[in-house]
């Protein structure tokens, strides 16, 4: 295996668990807070998908700059200047920016939830498009789009699986 | 016996926060003069073979060797120790505005 | 670029996110409820440790490569700012990073046992901490614009 598809491999491993962690973290919250309360072992639960997310973060972020040195020393430097690849940067720093803030509880979880949902499927989708044309701006509007639809979306969910108002 | 060094720990840390805090002004000063009295800058590059090279070693000389020094005049006082830290936290927010904001400036207004 | 220059360039890039990473999780677990002391003595560590070893393998490459290779380049062609503002802000504003780093270290291997009592101390510490990650990464994203220009 050369080095490239060993950093695809592996890029696709961080961004699997982060995706799957972010997705299934929300899901078994939605549910531990059914009750209104989150026990001990769902706690646990949340504690060990987090855990698994922030593996998944720190693989994809390093493997992103195992990328990053593969285009410096292949002459591929202008894929450095692509503003897909600066919009993704942008939401990767919203995305552990907002799980910092989550953590010093200052900021409210209706809205940590989507950002963080919203930026690792951003994310995900932003490495996967190809031809498209966009500005680093429109890439960013595309995605504060996503949040606003998110917050949406999880907060009728939230009005139709717990029953709040 | 627990208050002795838990004074001698607020003491190492304030002398360190200090010796941190005349490191970055140094650094934020010589990078700033230097760029604008050349004469510090070849002087650097003369004796350190790199002008980045001499800020870097004279950085950390400081940094160390006032941590040290400055251990046998700290109070072991708590509260020092923490306006130290919020002090350096400050100190490197301005070390960080000074630097960028003379680049540019440079760049875009003298260049 | 010779080989070692890639291996130097390659260390400080992957050494500088690890570094990154710890100071993120040093930050992150200052404002656990239950702060895991020995967690914080570990990445405070680490962090401290990536930063002087991105600081010497950086500054290699920027030494004896960079400044007769890559800089000319960058100045000469379509975006000067590059090297004029983003490289020197870095090259200048990441000598902090080290010295930050230590007093973070210090502070946590020193008093961690007092963190989670001492809420002033450790919300100072957090400044710290906060302020050293963020200028990691600013380096990050910094290298890159660079790397980016260098062609």
């Amino acid at each position: 295996m050369d080095i490239h598809s060993f950093l695809i491999v592996a890029h696709l491993i961080g961004v699997a668990l982060g995706v799957g962690g972010a997705t299934f973290g929300g899901i078994l919250y939605l549910k531990a807070m059914k009750d209104g309360k989150i026990d001990p072992m769902e706690g646990e639960w949340l504690s060990v998908i987090f855990m698994v997310l922030r593996i998944g973060l720190a693989i994809a972020v390093i493997t992103g700059f195992g990328f990053f040195l593969e285009y410096r020393f292949t002459g591929q430097e202008e894929r450095l200047m692509d503003p897909r690849l600066w919009a993704k940067l942008t939401v990767i720093l919203v995305l552990v920016a907002n799980a910092l803030l989550i953590q010093m509880r200052r900021i409210p979880m209706w809205l940590g939830e989507s950002l963080s949902l919203t930026s690792w499927y951003g994310a995900l989708v932003l490495g996967i498009i190809r031809g498209v044309d966009y500005s680093y701006f429109a890439f960013l509007f595309f995605y504060l789009i996503g949040v606003v639809i998110v917050i949406g979306i999880l907060s009728l969910v939230k009005r139709l699986y717990l029953g709040k108002r | 016996m627990e208050n002795t060094k838990n004074t001698k720990k607020n003491k190492c840390i304030t002398s360190f926060a200090v010796s941190a805090i005349v490191a970055i002004v140094f650094i934020t000063f010589a990078t700033i003069f230097g760029e604008l009295y050349k004469p510090f800058k070849n002087y650097l590059a003369d004796t350190f073979s790199h002008h980045w090279i001499g800020k870097g070693v004279i950085a950390i000389v400081i940094f160390y060797l006032l941590g040290f020094l400055e251990y046998f005049k700290a109070k072991g006082d708590e509260d020092v120790m923490i306006i130290m830290l919020k002090i350096l936290f400050w100190i490197t927010v301005v070390g960080v505005l000074a630097i960028s904001g003379f680049y540019l400036y440079e760049y875009f207004l003298v260049h | 670029m010779t080989t070692s220059l890639s291996i130097y360039l390659s260390i400080h890039v992957l050494i500088g996110v690890i570094g990154i990473a710890a100071s993120y999780m040093t930050l992150m677990w200052l404002f656990k409820r239950e702060l895991p002391v020995r967690s914080l003595k570990v990445s405070s560590f680490i962090a401290f440790v990536a930063y002087v070893t991105a600081w010497i393998t950086g500054g290699f490459y920027y030494v004896v490569y960079y400044g007769s290779n890559v800089k000319p380049g960058i100045k000469e062609g379509p975006t000067p700012w590059v090297h004029l503002v983003i490289m020197e802000v870095k090259e200048h504003i990441f000598l902090f990073l080290p010295i930050l780093a230590f007093v973070v270290l210090l502070v946590i291997w020193l008093k961690g046992g007092k963190l989670q009592e001492n809420k002033r101390l450790r919300n100072a510490l957090a400044l710290v901490a906060l302020i050293t990650l963020i200028i990691a990464v600013s380096m990050a994203l910094g290298g890159l614009v660079i790397s980016g220009a260098a062609r």
